[in-house]
């Protein structure tokens, strides 16, 4: 257990220096579409590892939970840009307020479980 | 077991995906704020720049006031004797010919225009094409320079362009819609060069056949008209005239740069009568 909580860092850290010293870049249009998907990926990985945590983790939720949600706020973010309301707002509160819900829980966990 | 190693795996392959999409989206905020000028800072510049802009003419106009009253001095000093009366006169005339003073005399104007025809597109061609083509109808800072480096040859004593002393030092270049003339900012069209010279010389040097106005005529003949004065005024030179690098040198020095140009002046004459020695020997002696 506690050389597998390492894996996502190295992850997160490999994924980034593979991007970034490439030559790859979006055209500024995706953007906000790129920030609503970082902020799904950290919603999906906390509610990974806490599931995980809690020995509830199930494949297809965790996979389908990522997708749906970036497709969902990818989704909202465009009809705002339509509309001229910034519904994308909803989407980051929303998976803001959860990233913080699952740190805390996390938190709890492991804490339990290391002082038990 | 089984079990944990699956969650690993999901959540590492996940974390490599954020990873890059945190930094693909870095890469793009970089890039924006690189593309983007920050809108917040023109109204500033733009008040900073009128500012200036009123200071560098006034100072400009001090700077006339400043000449007009040293060369008073100057014939002052010369009513005094003999020797700084010719002294002063020969402060007047190296003054005429930096373009410090103004002058007046007779001469031609030549007056460059950009072509009616660039405004008259051929529907069948598209914009970005006809920005090419149209080139031609435009008149650029290379060809006033043209025709001022024409007039210097034909004779000219001095020379503006757009009411610009034209000096020594004088640049002339296009920026935008604009020509710049001592760093001020003159209209891109028409362009008026004054020269004050002997008109007829002046005039058949812009006449010559293959010179530096013959382009125009073939394009558009309305671009360019001459006219010989009788009579005009150039201004004086307003820009600044201290010196920070240049230093008189010594005789020893003078004399080396002298030897200098009368060396380049025989490889002139050694490349007149055999052309190849210019390419056999390069700078050699």
């Amino acid at each position: 257990m506690k050389g597998q909580i390492w894996f996502p860092l190295i992850g997160v850290t490999f994924g980034f220096c593979a991007v970034y010293f490439s030559q790859y870049t979006l055209s500024p249009m995706f953007a906000p579409y790129l920030s609503i998907a970082v902020l799904a990926a950290l919603d999906a990985i906390c509610g990974g590892i806490r599931a995980a945590l809690e020995g509830k983790f199930t494949d297809g939720i965790f996979i389908t939970g990522f997708i749906i949600n970036t497709v969902l706020a990818a989704l909202l973010a465009w009809i705002g840009d339509k509309i001229g309301v910034d519904i994308v707002l909803a989407a980051v509160v929303m998976l803001g307020g959860r990233i913080f819900l699952n740190l805390s829980l996390i938190r709890r966990l492991l804490l339990t479980k290391a002082t038990s | 077991m089984e079990h944990a190693r699956s969650w690993t795996i999901q959540i590492s392959v996940l974390s490599v995906i954020m990873g890059g999409l945190v930094a693909l989206s870095l890469k793009t905020q970089d890039r924006i704020l690189k593309d983007q000028l920050p809108d917040v800072r023109q109204g500033r510049l733009a008040r900073a720049f009128v500012e200036l802009r009123e200071d560098a003419t006034s100072l400009r106009r001090q700077v006339l006031d400043l000449q007009k009253r040293l060369r008073e001095y100057q014939l002052q000093t010369g009513s005094d004797s003999e020797k700084s009366k010719l002294l002063a006169q020969d402060l007047m005339l190296a003054n005429v010919l930096a373009g410090t003073v103004s002058v007046s005399g007779s001469g031609v104007a030549v007056t460059l225009r950009d072509s009616k025809l660039a405004e008259r597109k051929p529907n069948d061609i598209s914009e970005a094409d006809w920005r090419d083509l149209s080139e031609e109808y435009y008149i650029h800072d290379r060809d006033i320079r043209d025709v001022v480096n024409e007039l210097r040859a034909s004779g000219a004593e001095a020379i503006s362009v757009n009411d610009q002393r034209v000096t020594g030092l004088t640049p002339i270049r296009c920026v935008g819609p604009v020509v710049m003339v001592n760093d001020v900012r003159t209209a891109g069209s028409p362009v008026v060069v004054r020269a004050i010279g002997d008109p007829d010389a002046l005039l058949s040097g812009m006449m010559m056949t293959k010179g530096v106005l013959d382009a125009f005529r073939d394009v558009d003949p309305t671009m360019v008209s001459i006219d010989k004065v009788k009579s005009m005024t150039l201004p004086a030179y307003a820009g600044s005239t201290t010196l920070r690098y240049a230093k008189v040198a010594n005789e020893v020095k003078a004399n080396e740069a002298q030897r200098q140009s009368e060396n380049a002046e025989r490889l002139g004459d050694k490349a007149v009568q055999d052309p190849q020695s210019v390419i056999r020997d390069g700078g050699k002696k």
